[in-house]
């Protein structure tokens, strides 16, 4: 039995060489494992390969920048945001910080609705309008007369703790949402095509009025106004739920996985194929890659959130 | 098995490495942070790769762009996630 292996290998080789289909399917299998002859890596682990991965990042990149430009909508951002929580998570921070906590004014949630609205409508996103429009003229234009007023903004955002946290995180917004010069607080949650993308716009307007009298009769409030109430809040701002038609984020992060999956699986069947054929290559370390591949996903499934303030 | 000196290089390697998945996490919301800590990670693999093979005196070109190959890889899908 053993005498006649190396007679039996070379007539197997013999008719390898002649049979083109085992050729094919020789050059094909070596995509995925190495190649025990010139020790290399699988062809899918090659620098040519590589250069192709960089092609289909920079492709996938490309759409998604130009994809909004030539069909505006079919990319998106998913949100779940409400303005209850937003309110609830604002005075979260204030109170862990020693500060009296903001209530809820309708003026200043319609001001904040109208340059939500503005935003969209004229496809900016600034403090201040193309036109040189500024956050404290949409306040005054509702009939607020503020003794002190600020302004936060954020798009793109999935939750609404998202959003709040990242303010927290900016310094300048920070200052805004645990400022003591505010008493009253309004949030606008609008869902709108900005630069392509379906998304949502968070405006949270802060202020100190001169006179709360004035505003409660434009409101048409009774006689005695009683303080807002979060359940009064999402009555005259609704929740924000967007469902894009393709969620840009989880395209990305599927694409990001797939591609760093398969790399992670050919590098699992080099370091397997390699140690059981005992093949030992002038390369770098599998385990190495693997590390880092993993460091990779984690970062961008646990750090990475598409949303932007300011 | 990974011997003592493989073991030093390899833990270098990993506490580097969560150290950046930290930052990335500490600068959650600022964006430009999270590039440069991104940027910072991929150097510093392709230093640790090249670093490590030279120190075994076993670097060879293939080898050097191989780590850079990875580093770039995953430079561009973090830029990429980080772009949308």
């Amino acid at each position: 039995m053993l005498a006649s292996l190396p007679y039996r290998h070379e007539k197997a080789i013999q008719n390898w060489r002649e049979d083109p289909r085992a050729i094919q399917k020789f050059k094909f299998i070596h995509h995925f494992i190495p190649h025990a002859y010139h020790k290399t890596r699988a062809q899918l682990l090659s620098t040519r390969a590589f250069l192709g991965y960089f092609l289909a990042l920079f492709l996938v990149l490309g759409s998604i920048k130009l994809l909004p430009k030539v069909i505006p909508g079919i990319l998106g951002y998913a949100s779940n945001i409400f303005s209850r929580d937003l309110l609830t998570f604002t005075n979260q921070k204030r109170q862990e910080a020693g500060l009296h906590t903001l209530t809820v004014n309708p003026v200043l949630a319609a001001a904040a609705k109208k340059k939500a609205e503005d935003m969209f409508e004229k496809g900016y996103w600034a403090h201040v309008s193309p036109e040189g429009v500024e956050p404290w003229d949409f306040i005054l234009a509702e009939g607020y007369d503020y003794s002190y007023a600020g302004e936060n903004l954020a798009k793109n955002f999935n939750d609404s703790k998202d959003v709040v946290d990242a303010w927290y995180k900016s310094p300048s917004h920070k200052e805004n949402l645990l400022s003591a010069n505010y008493d009253e607080v309004g949030f606008a949650v609008v869902n709108g095509v900005l630069d392509g993308y379906e998304t949502t716009l968070v405006v949270q307007m802060f202020g100190k009025s001169r006179n709360p009298k004035p505003i409660a009769t434009r409101v048409e409030v009774p006689e005695t106004p009683a303080p807002v109430t979060v359940s009064a809040l999402e009555e005259q701002v609704a929740p924000a739920q967007v469902v894009p038609k393709v969620d840009v984020a989880m395209v990305v992060k599927v694409l990001a996985f797939s591609l760093g999956g398969f790399l992670t699986v050919l590098l699992l069947i080099d370091l397997w194929y390699s140690k059981k054929h005992g093949i030992i290559k002038l390369s770098g370390h599998t385990l190495a890659h693997l590390v880092f591949l993993v460091v990779t996903f984690v970062s961008i499934w646990v750090a990475l959130v598409p949303g932007r303030v300011l | 098995m990974l011997d003592d000196k493989h073991l030093k290089h390899y833990l270098v390697l990993f506490v580097v490495l969560c150290l950046c998945l930290a930052l990335l996490l500490f600068f959650r919301f600022n964006r430009l942070a999270q590039i440069g800590v991104a940027t910072f990670g991929s150097s510093f693999y392709c230093f640790w790769g090249i670093m490590h093979h030279a120190l075994e005196e076993r670097l060879n070109k293939k080898i050097v762009t191989e780590y850079i190959l990875f580093g770039i890889l995953a430079f561009l899908i973090i830029s990429t996630a980080l772009s949308v």
